[in-house]
């Protein structure tokens, strides 16, 4: 499966995405069950309030990926002190421009 | 070779990095002569210009075990919009600050298809015709 991942510009200041790489490559959590995993992208979402993740997450589909994959910094507010205070807005607008079997949302 | 991947953050509206995840996988253009085991640790942007907070990012990196650091083509050779960054010496000066011994990677898959496919070709045996059919990089 062919996933691209996006995740928090603020966050990336503190983080390499190690984290959500070791993950995936242990496939632990939402990833046991895959067993061929091929990253297309690791983007970031654009500086708030996120309004560029829809248009970025379609381009990343048309692109070659199946799964769009929302890190855990954004829908959770793993990693850091609070979470997204846009979160709604955002998955509101992702799920207007894209299905909502094309989104994995949270990788920690 | 744990390597750390930098990428320009003008850049990701238009890429999400699979053609540099690619030429990972592929060990093509850059990674060419690179024969043993490439594992990405880390993928980050350059944290926009003029590139002040590359340092921590690479620190970050080194923390990780990081033996070189990467930086995406869309640094140098500025694709896919032929805008090279104007800020390339200032950001490997403030790499080299970080740690003298890092190994830096300045590019990593050729300007445009034409030349990514040649190189392709060329470098193609039959132990590794799958390259053929990568899109990105296994994980």
């Amino acid at each position: 499966m062919k996933v691209a991942i996006i995740r928090c510009l603020k966050q990336e200041e503190e983080c390499i995405a190690n984290s959500c790489l070791d993950l995936i490559k242990q496939r632990k959590n939402k990833f046991a069950d895959i067993s061929n995993v091929e990253l297309v992208g690791l983007i970031t979402c654009g500086d708030c309030p996120g309004k560029k993740i829809s248009i970025r997450a379609k381009n990343l589909l048309e692109a070659g990926a199946d799964k769009i994959i929302l890190a855990s910094c954004i829908t959770k507010g793993s990693c850091r002190d609070a979470a997204c205070p846009y979160w709604n807005n955002i998955k509101k607008s992702l799920l207007s421009v894209i299905p909502e079997e094309k989104l994995i949302l949270s990788t920690l | 070779m744990k390597i750390g991947l930098i990428r320009c953050l003008e850049t990701e509206s238009e890429c999400g990095g699979r053609h540099c995840f690619q030429t990972i996988e592929n060990k093509e253009g850059a990674f060419k002569e690179i024969t043993e085991y490439i594992e990405l640790i880390g993928v980050t942007s350059c944290g926009g210009c003029p590139g002040k907070k590359i340092s921590k990012k690479v620190k970050m990196m080194v923390q990780n075990g990081a033996e070189a650091v990467v930086l995406g083509s869309c640094i140098k050779l500025g694709t896919p919009i032929d805008f090279s960054c104007p800020n390339l010496e200032k950001i490997k000066g403030a790499i080299k600050e970080v740690d003298q011994d890092l190994e830096i990677i300045e590019w990593t898959h050729y300007t445009t298809f034409r030349e990514i496919l040649i190189d392709r070709i060329k470098t193609t045996n039959l132990g590794n015709l799958d390259r053929f059919f990568t899109k990105g990089l296994n994980l």
